[in-house]
This record gives structure tokens, C-alpha cells and sequence, in this order.
């Protein structure tokens, strides 16, 4: 490549030292030949502008997430209220079976088996599965000691009863949660069903411009009438 | 606010970060979708190359040692597999340019504020033959002049992508927009006689 040529190229594209810009300006002054290969140049610069790529959804499938949900967060807090209830009704159960099957028979000084020996087995397992939860992050009705009674007194009746309000209220909280998200998930595809309405209007409206844009560059054909007046004029 | 650079993102993702990598893509799935499409001419190839170019990159991270912009790096891999393909499918770029204009794919380019339907067939047809003729030319003549036209790449920039010498470089694009100087004058006195035909022949 000669240098000529060169130093256009850089011109052309805005490249190379200030100095050879210099000398290209001062060549081109006097040189209409290279004015107009400069000039064509251009052209053609501003043809390649008008390339258009076509614009299509991603080819990609991203990866995904690198950080994984904890599994104890995708188990619905009622599922997990009612294993804590399970374990507490086993733990309870097999107190009982324990003390039936296991114990020395009662002789007639020992103090009777009473609903407090079972209430302490409970109590431990009940410790446990509070620190469980709570390690869990579950919400704090569920594990408030206040919530669950520490009398001796209270009946297993009483305290199942509780254990399943304490279900309940957690199903429903859970069912709250879910109306909220499906309200949520509602109100955006409204929103997207408005959004892709007006484009489809505009395209359309677009459509329709450009059809009778078309139509009027396309040259009518002749009327039947003018081609036979064309053609008899021939013959005579 | 400062955005992560590639070069935070690339060194995130060789640590495991598999969402720096997405992120990766979708900076840069366009431009490179861009050079496949121009490069090889045919969409689907292209959309097969972009897919190909991103999972090498992502086999290739860790040896990735930043010595050269991210994007030089990916615009290489995307032009080595251009390469392979055109030698594969042992055919020249096609580009597929509809013979009418259709108003339903007109629509789809939505109008710009000025731009009359006018206009905007006229700039299509434009494209049309500029694709036409950019499929003509060498491959190496069109890689540069895509390189230097459509992405900015510096002269050095190029010859750093394409492994060449700076004066190579300028000679193809000089030659290539050359041949399509005269190819695109060609074009349009073959419109223009074309036009003034259909003119007469309604008159």
C-alpha cells in the first residue's frame, strides 16, 4: 500500500499522529483526486450505516443462580408447625410406652406415674424442636414459650389444641402470603397485556402508513380504456 | 453510580459466580451476535455461533489472563468460529434479504421520531444491498471492515484481534471499500435506468 493511500485510510478514520493528520490536510488542499476518492469514501462510510441486524430474543439459557435456597426455606411453615406437633404427640407417646414398658411395677410406696413425667419428656423434646425452629427463622408465635403452656396441669387435650391453633394460624398466614404474591403476579401480566396492546396498535397504525405508502410508489397499471385507445391508434 | 467492568465480572465468574458470567452474555450477546450475523450473513448460523462463543469462553476463563480487553478476547473466539464455519460448511456468506418489502416487517422496525415510510424503505433497501455486498468480498476484507465500522476497533486493535500487521489491516479495509464503492454505484445506475424504464413504459 502506498503511503498515500495510507495516510487517507487514517484520515478517513480519524486515526494517526496529529502530524500526518496535518500533512494529509495539506496534500488533500491541492489534490482534487484524492478530494474525491476522500469523498467516496465517506459514501460508502454512510451506506455501511444503514446495515441493520436483525433484533431476536437471546440465544442464551443463563446458568443458574450460583447460591441455592436453604431447603428448610422452601418447606411451607405449616408443614414444618405440624412436624414440630408430630414430634411433640411421639415424644409424649413414647414417654408413656417408656415408663409402661420399661419401669420397674409400681410397688405401693412409689409415687403413681402422673401426667407430670410425661409433661417433663415433652418439655425436652419441646426445648429441642424450639431451638430447631428457631434456627430456622420461623416466625416467633411459633416458638414463643408463652404460646405453649409449661403448667403440669394442662391436659395433652388442651395442649394439642394449641399446637393446632398454632397450625391454623400459620396455614393462614401461608394462604396470605400466596393471595399477596398471586395479586402481585396478576397486576403485572395486566400491566404486560396493556403494554403489548398499545404496541400491537401502533405497529399496526404503523402498517397501514406504510401500505399506502407502497401502493402509491407502485405505478398504477393502465386503464383497460387508454390500451385500447393506444392500440387502435397503431392499427390506424 | 460505577458499573462492574468485564474484567471484575470475568475474574467473579472464574471464582464460581455463575450470574457475573450471565451478565457477561447479556452485555455482550449482541455485539457478538452482530459479528457473526455480518460476518457470516445467514441469522441462524450466526445465532449457532454466539451460542458455540460464549460456552468456549466459559471453558476458557481460567485461561483468560487479561492481557487483552475481554472483548478482543470474545470478538477472537467469535471470528474463529466464523472461520471454522465457512470452512465446514464450505459456502460463501449469504444474506438473506427478502426480495419485496414487506409493511409487516417494515412495522416491525418501528419508526424513529422523523424518519417517513418513505425513508425508512428507502434505508432498507439501502441495507439490503450493502448486506449483498459486504457477502461479496473476501472474508478478510469484510472482517475488517465490520471490525472497524460496526465495533470501533482502533487499526491496532484489529490487527491485534486478527493477528496481523498494522498496514494489512489498512490495506483491507481500503480495498474492500473500494470494491463496494463500485459495487453500490453500480447498484443504483442499474436503479436509476431501472426506474426511468418503468417510467416510460407507463407513460
Amino acid at each position: 500500500m502506498c503511503n498515500e493511500r495510507e495516510r487517507m485510510i487514517d484520515y478517513l478514520y480519524d486515526e494517526g499522529s496529529a502530524d500526518a493528520r496535518r500533512a494529509s490536510a495539506a496534500h488533500l488542499a491541492t489534490c482534487p483526486e484524492c478530494q474525491d476518492e476522500l469523498r467516496s469514501l465517506q459514501a460508502v462510510r454512510n451506506d455501511l450505516a444503514s446495515w441493520n441486524v436483525p433484533v431476536r430474543e437471546s440465544v442464551w439459557t443463563s446458568f443458574a443462580p450460583t447460591q441455592m435456597q436453604p431447603w428448610w426455606r422452601q418447606v411451607p411453615t405449616w408443614a414444618m408447625a405440624a412436624a414440630a406437633a408430630l414430634l411433640l404427640a411421639v415424644g409424649a407417646t413414647s414417654g408413656f410406652i417408656a415408663r409402661a414398658a420399661w419401669m420397674p411395677a409400681p410397688v405401693a410406696s412409689a409415687p403413681a406415674p402422673t401426667i407430670v413425667d410425661a409433661f417433663s419428656i415433652e418439655q425436652n423434646v419441646l426445648g429441642k424442636v424450639r431451638a430447631d425452629l428457631a434456627a430456622h427463622q420461623v416466625p416467633a408465635a411459633l416458638v414463643a414459650p408463652q404460646n405453649v403452656s409449661t403448667s403440669a396441669g394442662r391436659s395433652d387435650a388442651e395442649f394439642m389444641k394449641q399446637v393446632q391453633a398454632l397450625i391454623a394460624d400459620s396455614a393462614q398466614r401461608q394462604t396470605h402470603a400466596w393471595q399477596v404474591q398471586l395479586s402481585g403476579v396478576q397486576a403485572d401480566m395486566e400491566a404486560r397485556h396493556q403494554a403489548e396492546l398499545q404496541s400491537l396498535q401502533q405497529r399496526l397504525d404503523f402498517t397501514n402508513n406504510a401500505m399506502v405508502s407502497l401502493n402509491r410508489r407502485v405505478p398504477s397499471p393502465p386503464a383497460v380504456a387508454d390500451v385500447k385507445d393506444k392500440k387502435d391508434k397503431k392499427e390506424h | 453510580m460505577t458499573s462492574i467492568t468485564d474484567e471484575e465480572l470475568v475474574a467473579r465468574a472464574t471464582a464460581g459466580d455463575l450470574d457475573s458470567f450471565n451478565q457477561l452474555v447479556s452485555r455482550w450477546e449482541r455485539p457478538i451476535f452482530a459479528l457473526a450475523y455480518r460476518t457470516l450473513g445467514r441469522e441462524e448460523d450466526a445465532r449457532d455461533v454466539v451460542q458455540d462463543a460464549f460456552l468456549r469462553a466459559f471453558r476458557g476463563l481460567k485461561g483468560f489472563k487479561g492481557e487483552a480487553k475481554f472483548s478482543s478476547w470474545l470478538y477472537r473466539i467469535t471470528l474463529n468460529l466464523c472461520r471454522d464455519w465457512i470452512r465446514k460448511e464450505r459456502r460463501a456468506p449469504l444474506v438473506a434479504v427478502p426480495e419485496g418489502t414487506d409493511p409487516m416487517d417494515l412495522a416491525e422496525s418501528l419508526p424513529s421520531t422523523d424518519e417517513s415510510v418513505e425513508d425508512l424503505v428507502a434505508r432498507r433497501e439501502m441495507s439490503s444491498a450493502v448486506a449483498r455486498a459486504m457477502a461479496e468480498l473476501p472474508e478478510e476484507q469484510r472482517v475488517a471492515i465490520v471490525l472497524k465500522e460496526y465495533h470501533g476497533l482502533t487499526f491496532q486493535e484489529i490487527a491485534d484481534t486478527l493477528k496481523c500487521p498494522l498496514s494489512t489491516v489498512k490495506t483491507r479495509l481500503y480495498q474492500g471499500l473500494s470494491v463496494l464503492r463500485r459495487r453500490l454505484e453500480r447498484r443504483q445506475t442499474e436503479e436509476a435506468s431501472l426506474r426511468r424504464a418503468t417510467w416510460e413504459s407507463s407513460s
